[in-house]
C-alpha cells in the first residue's frame, strides 16, 4: 500500500511537471534534509499540491529520550497562499498535511511506576512555514529560502503499575525546524501576467485621474473606503461570540461563549464561561472542566470584511482536587486545593462578516490551568508547595453576533 | 489531440491523488488510534505479608505486581523476560527455582514491612525485591551471577558484587564517564583503594566498581573473569590475573577515570 502510493506521487509527479503551467518547488536545507513539492495554483494567491520529504530530526518523544535523530520520509499535500504573486520579489506561506514513514521500535521509557511508549508505527505530519524569493525570473521560475516546522504526530501511550485507571492515551507531537534553500521551476500562468498589467493599466489611469481631481478631505477619503469594504459599518459595541471546539486532550468536544464590549475601535474587553475536557492538574482524570474568564480581545482590520482578532484570557477552572499521589523519582506530589487559575492566548479569524457585524470564525488558543502542588521529597522529608501549570491546545469553530 | 489527452490523465490523476492523500492520512489517523494488543494476562494472585500481590508467571520469572496496572505489568514482564535472556547468556546460571520479583510500588511502606531501602536482591533465595523505575539488570544480575555456572561465591566483595550489578544492568550508559564524575574532587588515588574499603560511600563505589568490572569484561579473558566472580578479594584477583597483569589493569583503569 505505501509503496504503491509513493510509485502513485512519483508518477503524478512527472506528469505533472511536463504541463508547464504548474510550479515544482524543491529544497535542501538543515536537519540534513530535502523537499520537493508541485503546486498547482488554483487561484492568484493561492495554490495546492502534493509533496515529498525527507528530514533528519527526532519524530518521537522516545527518540527525544534516548537521543536519536533518524532520517524521516514523509508524502504530504500542500496549500500555498502566493503574497505578491504578480511582484519580482514574492512571498509564500504554506500548509502541509501528510504522513511520516518510520518504524517504531520496541522501545519504552520508564519513570517512577509509569512506562511510558509509542506503540504505532508512521506519524502525521503537519509542517507549516514561510518563504521569500529575492526574485523571480519572467519565466516564473527563481530561487528561494525558505523556514519550515516540521511536526510529527503520534499517539502516546502512559501505562501505570500502580492502577489501570491511572493509564492515559493522548497524542503527542515533536517537531524539527528546517532553513532551506531551493528552486523553484514553473512558469507564470498567462492568464495572470495579464491580469497584471490589465491593473498596472487601470491604477496607470486612476493615478492619472486623481492627479486632476481636487483632493477631499482625509476622513471622508477612509469614510468611503471602509464602505466600499464592509458598507456602512453599524456602530455596533457589543458582540457575542459563541463556538464549539475540539480539546487537543484526546479529541473531547468543548464550548465557549464570550460576551465583548468593544471601548474604542481595535481592543474589546469582556467575560465569559467556557467547558472543556482535559487533564486540569497532574493528579486529576481526564475530565471536563468549566470555567469562568476575563476577555482582552484585539481586532486586527477592524473595518474590513475578513478580520483577525487575537485574545488573552484569565479567570477561574472549576474542578475538585484528586486524592492521590504523583511520584517522580525521589519527589511525591500531591494537590490539596480544589480549582485553579485559567490563562488563554489564542487567535481567530473570521473569512467575511456580515453588514450587521456576524459572521462565522474560526480560532486556535492555547489553554493552561495553573495550580499549586505539595511536593514531599522522600530522601530529605522536606516538604513544599511548587506551582504547575497543564494546558492543552483548543481549535474551535463559532460564530459572533 | 495529444496535449488533450495529456491534460485528461493529469486532472484524473490530480484527483485520484488528492483522494489518496486524504485517505492515507485518514488511515494513519486511524490507525495510531488502535490500542495495541497486550498477549500477557494476570496468571493470579498472592497473600503476603498483608498484601494482595497480582502474579505473572512467565518463562523466566514469577513476577509479582503490587500494582494492579496490568498494561504496564505486562510491558514490564516483556522487558524483564528479555533482559533474563541477555544476561543469562553471559553468565549461564544454574538456579535452582525461578526467580521471583517482588514489584513495589509503595516504597515507604516496603522499606516498612522488609527492613531495607528498595531494591535488593536475595540471591540465595531468587528473590528480587525492586521498585517499578529501577535499571532492567541490576537486582537480577545479583541473583544470576551467583549462581553462575552453578558454582556458587566463595569469598563476597561489595566493589565486585555491586561492580557486576551496575555493569550488567543494561542501562546503557556509559559507565567511565559516571565513574569520573563520582570520583572528581574526591580523595581517591587508585581503585585498588575502593576495592579494599569496603566502607566507601555507595555513590563512589557503585559507578567506581561498575566502570571497573564492564573495563575487566571487556578486556577478555572469560575465564579469568568468571573465576573472579566467584572469588572476589583483591588478594584473590592478583591471584587469578597474575600481580603484573592486574597491576597494569589497575594502571590503565586509573588513568581512563582520572585517578
Amino acid at each position: 500500500m505505501k509503496h504503491a502510493f509513493i510509485a502513485l506521487l512519483v508518477l503524478f509527479s512527472a506528469i505533472t511537471t511536463l504541463a508547464q503551467k504548474h510550479n515544482l518547488f524543491a529544497d535542501v536545507g538543515t536537519l540534513r534534509g530535502f523537499s520537493a513539492t508541485y503546486n498547482y495554483r488554483v487561484a492568484k494567491h493561492f495554490g495546492a499540491g502534493i509533496g515529498v520529504q525527507g528530514y533528519r530530526f527526532s519524530p518521537t518523544e522516545l527518540d527525544y529520550y534516548y537521543d536519536r535523530k533518524r532520517f524521516v520520509p514523509g508524502v504530504f499535500a500542500d496549500l500555498r497562499l502566493n503574497i505578491r504573486p504578480l511582484k519580482r520579489g514574492q512571498m509564500f506561506s504554506f500548509l502541509d498535511l501528510g504522513i511520516d514513514l518510520y518504524k517504531q521500535d520496541k522501545s519504552y521509557y520508564r519513570d517512577s511506576n509509569y512506562i511510558f511508549t509509542i506503540p504505532h508505527d508512521n506519524g502525521f505530519y503537519i509542517g507549516f512555514g514561510f518563504g521569500y524569493f529575492r526574485r523571480v525570473t519572467k519565466g516564473g521560475g527563481g530561487p528561494y529560502t525558505s523556514l519550515k516546522f516540521v511536526t510529527n504526530w503520534y499517539t502516546s501511550y502512559f501505562y501505570d503499575i500502580v492502577s489501570p485507571a491511572n493509564d492515559r492515551i493522548y497524542p503527542s507531537a515533536d517537531f524539527g525546524v528546517a532553513l532551506s534553500l531551493g528552486y523553484r521551476f514553473g512558469h507564470r500562468q498567462d492568464k495572470f501576467v495579464a491580469a497584471g498589467k490589465q491593473k498596472k493599466e487601470v491604477l496607470q489611469t486612476k493615478k492619472e485621474m486623481k492627479k486632476e481631481e481636487p483632493k477631499p478631505p482625509k476622513q471622508i477619503v477612509k469614510k468611503e473606503k471602509r464602505d466600499r469594504d464592509l458598507g456602512p459599518m453599524p456602530d455596533q459595541k457589543h458582540h457575542l461570540y459563541a463556538d464549539v471546539g475540539i480539546s487537543h486532550s484526546r479529541f473531547y468536544p468543548g464550548f465557549s461563549a464570550t460576551y465583548n464590549y468593544r471601548p474604542v475601535r481595535f481592543i474589546g474587553l469582556g467575560v465569559g464561561i467556557q467547558g472543556y475536557a482535559w487533564y486540569p492538574t497532574m493528579t486529576n482524570p481526564h475530565q471536563f472542566v468549566p470555567g469562568v474568564i476575563g476577555d482582552l480581545r484585539f481586532n486586527v482590520r477592524p473595518g474590513k470584511s475578513s478580520q483577525f482578532f487575537s485574545f488573552l484570557n484569565v479567570g477561574i477552572d472549576f474542578y475538585k482536587h484528586n486524592n492521590t499521589t504523583e511520584p517522580d523519582s525521589n519527589l511525591i506530589y500531591s494537590v490539596s486545593r480544589n480549582n485553579g487559575t485559567y490563562g488563554a492566548l489564542g487567535f481567530g479569524y473570521f473569512l467575511r462578516l456580515t453588514r450587521r457585524g456576524g459572521g462565522l470564525y474560526t480560532s486556535v488558543k492555547i489553554m493552561t490551568n495553573f495550580y499549586k502542588t505539595d511536593v514531599y521529597d522522600i530522601t530529605t522529608k522536606e516538604q513544599y508547595t511548587e506551582t504547575h501549570d497543564r494546558g492543552t491546545l483548543v481549535i474551535s469553530y463559532g460564530f459572533k453576533f | 489531440m495529444f496535449k488533450n489527452e495529456l491534460m485528461n490523465l493529469f486532472s484524473l490523476n490530480f484527483s485520484v491523488m488528492k483522494y489518496s492523500i486524504v485517505l492515507a492520512a485518514c488511515l494513519v489517523l486511524f490507525a495510531q488510534c488502535r490500542r495495541p494488543d497486550f498477549d500477557v494476562q494476570p496468571t493470579g494472585s498472592f497473600d503476603t505479608l498483608g498484601i494482595k500481590w497480582m502474579t505473572i508467571e512467565r518463562s523466566n520469572i514469577i513476577y509479582y505486581f503490587q500494582g494492579t496496572g496490568v498494561n504496564a505489568a505486562s510491558i514490564y514482564t516483556d522487558l524483564h523476560e528479555d533482559a533474563y535472556d541477555t544476561l543469562n547468556s553471559v553468565f549461564k546460571a544454574q538456579i535452582p527455582q525461578k526467580l521471583r520479583f517482588f514489584v513495589w510500588t509503595n516504597w515507604e511502606q516496603a522499606e516498612q514491612l522488609l527492613g531495607y531501602s528498595l531494591g535488593f536482591a536475595v540471591p540465595w533465595e531468587c528473590v528480587c525485591n525492586v521498585m517499578a523505575n529501577q535499571t532492567l539488570g541490576h537486582e537480577m544480575t545479583h541473583v544470576l551471577s551467583f549462581w553462575a555456572d552453578g558454582i556458587l561465591p566463595t569469598r563476597h566483595t561489595k566493589f565486585i558484587n555491586e561492580g557486576v550489578a551496575v555493569a550488567f544492568d543494561l542501562s546503557g550508559r556509559n559507565r567511565i564517564d559516571m565513574a569520573k564524575e563520582a570520583v572528581k574532587g574526591k580523595n581517591i588515588h587508585s581503585v585498588a583503594e575502593v576495592w579494599a574499603d569496603n566502607s566507601t560511600a555507595d555513590e563512589i563505589l557503585y559507578p567506581l566498581g561498575g566502570a571497573f568490572v564492564d573495563f575487566l569484561f571487556k578486556k577478555g579473558q572469560r575465564e579469568k573473569f568468571d573465576a573472579l566472580l566467584k572469588y572476589q578479594t583483591i588478594e584473590d584477583a592478583e591471584y587469578i590475573y597474575g600481580k603484573e597483569q592486574l597491576d597494569a589493569l589497575i594502571a590503565e583503569f586509573n588513568g581512563l577515570v582520572g585517578l
